[in-house]
């Protein structure tokens, strides 16, 4: 995989800023890639595009928020797990969605792990941090299809 | 002697239907032990077996031989058609003897009929020709056994009877003759002979006592024991009277006319009582009868009046016809017919016509003989629908097996039912859009807040050092501000969801999730030294996601409250106060003012200041509405500086076990 790029899937311009805030102050430098609605980032991760396009596109963490125009993010997750190529790509759903439903549909689909986003800036940098550390540091990536 | 013999036989004649079997043989044995007495006494010369009475007339042996056949004949009736063939063999033959021993005497012409059985010998003995009257007996009688046994038709039947009555007739005019000493009357004609031909004739009669002239005899009712009580009691009485008018006669006691009058008199006399007597039994039986029927009346009029007063429609139909065979009151003014239209129609007529042939689906398949309830639509007169819920049930009436039915008008139900449908409906919807609704809020609203929240804290990151103590308080204050919106707004979607999720009861172990929620607090507040005493195994029924919450709060509070104390205690426990026994949850932290407990539960309401202790003021409400929910109630005890306890109940009051 070539770098660590995020793809990090958010709608709302001010969380997408304060999410790039909160993951710079963690020193997190990795590439990171925003798709702004659902749709978007479908064609990011299963664009039908050349090898070279595959080979460079597919991240190595995604966060994503729910409440998505075009594309909804539980339906984007439905996705990327119905394909073989991203089936096994890690998700975290970072989602300020306190439903209870929201949390088991996302599971059940398929997510990695739910976050919820707090208003309390710092609690946000926080959890940027924790999410940061584990999921680009600790925790092996599966192997892409490339590879294997 | 013989007149006793007549009464017993007048009782026996009148043999019920198990003894009628019995008569026919006893008769024809009668007959035919008179006969062999017959031949054995002119055999060996016993006048007394040939005569009976010593001195009177003997029976003729021929005679003897003939009884011996025909009582053979008529004992065996019943034993199959062998023994019946017999009977009218020997029936023809002694009627072809009669007929002879009569041609003889009429025509002087001398077949010697007697000789044909028994020999020259019995010409020796004197008197030893059948007798005209014996030999026109035998004719009756004869012929009177030829019928057939099966299906005779009335005047035929008749016919015999009266052949076989003429008999009797005749051989009780003999009988009167022996008994009274006037030979005259029997002629050559023995006593046993007379005697044969009397059992003979009525055993005959016997065969078929319950047709044509016997009837009157054996008919059920109340005529034929009276019958067979009277008639032979006038002629037992006659006789006897008779007798004694003939024996004082001859002994000269008095005068024939004398005689004769009081002959009268006395049968006058004899008759009126018996008629009276009679006329009595009947009156006193008619009598019975008549109360019997006023009774029945009455009682049916008791039924009748159950019946009509039945508060529900009710009618009886006879299953095959679907005809209505009875109908109460209340139907009549329920379905708007009259008494008389109702029982013209069929059951159909109640019945809206496009549900008729559902109706008789159902009917023709439930023939389980069991009681049924449905609900169909029934029609009235005027054409209005009614919903209906039917009770039915089968029974015979008048032989005609029927089916009951109670009719309960249910429209009212129906309609109330299909309201609480649609209000339940509605119900549901408002809460689906209610929980679209807060999702969306709870998504919506934070994001802004994030924003406030967030872009803060870049500003006071990026530019503090543009901005002068002050300005970085009005920032923090921004800060502060956005977040405590986003707890109230929390703690709302909480108040809310509690109201509207839907309560599923079960056995919640309390003890545990109190440990569960205080492990939490603990955890994220380590720094804490708060002891907590939690009642073991305390178990309760109520939906344990309410519950936590409910716990959460409680113990949020005790938390929050009693952090100025180095050391706290937080307990959970169970306990009886005043009758009732509540559970508490108790903290020796700050506390409140008893003066303002009324407030504790009024959302947002805060007997603290923020500065002090945050929070929005929503728990305790929380709270109270998740204690209403399960049907319990909350109250609060507090003391400034000593803690405060809150009790709860999760049941209504009316158990006296946990």
């Amino acid at each position: 995989m070539k770098g660590k790029t995020i793809l990090l899937v958010e709608d709302n311009p001010d969380d997408v800023m304060l999410t790039l805030r909160a993951l710079k102050k963690n020193n997190i430098s990795n590439d990171v890639l925003v798709a702004h609605d659902g749709a978007e980032a479908l064609d990011i991760l299963l664009s039908n595009g050349s090898e070279a396009q595959e080979a460079k596109t597919l991240p190595q963490l995604i966060l994503l928020d729910l409440k998505l125009p075009k594309v909804d993010g539980l339906e984007v997750l439905k996705r990327l797990r119905s394909e073989q190529r991203t089936r096994l790509l890690p998700v975290v759903i970072l989602t300020s969605s306190k439903e209870e439903r929201d949390l088991v549909e996302g599971y059940r689909l398929g997510a990695n792990s739910y976050v919820r986003k707090p208003v309390d800036f710092e609690q946000f940098v926080e959890a940027a941090k924790q999410l940061g550390l584990y999921w680009l540091l600790l925790n092996e990536p599966p192997p892409s299809e490339l590879e294997a | 002697m013989v007149g006793a013999t007549v009464v017993s036989d007048g009782d026996a004649t009148g043999a019920r239907s198990g003894e009628r079997a019995f008569f026919a043989p006893v008769a024809g044995g009668v007959a035919a032990t008179l006969g062999a007495m017959g031949i054995i006494g002119w055999i060996f010369g016993i006048d007394v077996l040939t005569s009976l009475i010593p001195g009177h007339v003997a029976m003729n042996p021929s005679t003897a031989l003939c009884f011996i056949l025909v009582g053979l004949g008529l004992a065996f009736w019943g034993s199959g058609s062998l023994a019946r063939a017999w009977a009218r063999f020997s029936s023809a033959v002694v009627v072809i003897i009669g007929l002879t021993r009569l041609g003889e005497y009429a025509s002087w012409w001398d077949t010697g009929v007697d000789t044909w059985f028994l020999g020259q010998r019995v010409l020796a003995a004197g008197n030893a020709q059948v007798a005209p009257l014996t030999a026109l007996g035998f004719v009756l009688v004869g012929l009177a056994f030829l019928r057939p046994t099966t299906h005779t038709s009335r005047p035929t039947l008749i016919a015999y009877q009266l052949l076989l009555v003429s008999s009797v007739l005749g051989a009780l005019s003999a009988l009167v003759g022996h008994l009274y000493r006037v030979p005259v009357m029997h002629g050559p004609m023995a006593l046993s002979t007379a005697l044969g031909f009397f059992i003979l004739a009525i055993g005959g009669l016997g065969l078929t006592p319950d047709r044509g002239l016997t009837a009157v005899f054996v008919s059920p009712g109340m005529a034929a024991p009276l019958v067979r009580r009277v008639v032979p009691v006038v002629i037992g009485l006659s006789l006897i009277i008779g007798w004694l008018q003939v024996a004082g006669l001859r002994r000269g006691l008095f005068e024939p006319e004398v005689g004769a009058s009081f002959f009268i008199l006395t049968i006058i006399v004899a008759l009126a009582t018996i008629l009276l007597t009679t006329a009595r039994s009947f009156e006193l039986a008619d009598s019975q009868r008549l109360e019997a029927e006023r009774a029945l009346r009455r009682s049916e009029e008791r039924y009748r009046l159950l019946f009509e007063t039945i508060p529900l429609a009710t009618w009886v139909y006879d299953r095959k016809t679907l005809a209505f065979m009875a109908v109460n009151r209340t139907a009549v003014s329920a379905y708007g017919y009259s008494r008389s239209e109702f029982l013209a129609m069929t059951m159909k007529g109640v019945l809206p016509e496009e549900d008729v042939p559902a109706v008789l689906y159902r009917m023709a398949h439930d023939d389980s003989g069991q009681l049924s309830v449905r609900t169909w639509r029934h029609q009235k007169k005027d054409g209005s629908l009614l919903d209906v819920e039917v009770t039915s049930h089968p029974l015979v009436l008048a032989d005609r097996p029927a089916t009951l039915v109670l009719v309960r008008d249910i429209s009212e139900e129906k309609r109330s039912a299909e309201q609480l449908q649609r209000y339940a409906a509605e119900l549901e919807a408002a809460n689906a859009e209610l929980d679209a609704f807060c999702y969306s809020v709870s998504h919506d609203l934070r994001a802004p807040l994030r924003s406030i929240d967030g872009f803060s804290q870049a500003i006071l990151e990026d530019c503090g050092e543009q901005l002068d103590d002050e300005g970085q308080g009005h920032l923090e204050r921004v800060r502060a501000a956005a977040q405590r919106m986003a707890q109230l707004i929390d703690d709302l979607l909480d108040l809310s969801r509690v109201s509207r999720v839907g309560m599923r009861r079960q056995s919640v172990d309390l003890s545990a999730l109190a440990e569960d929620v205080l492990e939490k607090l603990r955890h994220n507040d380590p720094q804490r030294r708060v002891t907590t005493v939690v009642a073991p195994g305390l178990r309760v029924e109520g939906d344990s996601r309410l519950l936590r919450v409910m716990l959460e709060n409680l113990f949020d509070n005790a938390w929050k409250y009693s952090r100025p104390k180095t050391e706290a205690c937080i307990e959970l426990g169970h306990a009886v106060v005043n009758g009732k026994r509540p559970y508490y949850v108790r903290d020796d932290g700050v506390g409140f003012e008893m003066a303002y407990v009324e407030k504790l539960f009024t959302p947002f309401q805060r007997l603290h200041s923020a500065v002090n202790f945050e929070g929005t003021g929503i728990g305790l409400a929380t709270v109270q509405r998740i204690v209403n929910r399960h049907g319990g109630s909350i109250w609060a005890e507090g003391e400034v500086g000593r803690g405060a306890t809150f009790f709860f109940t999760l049941r209504k009051e009316a158990e006296g076990k946990k």
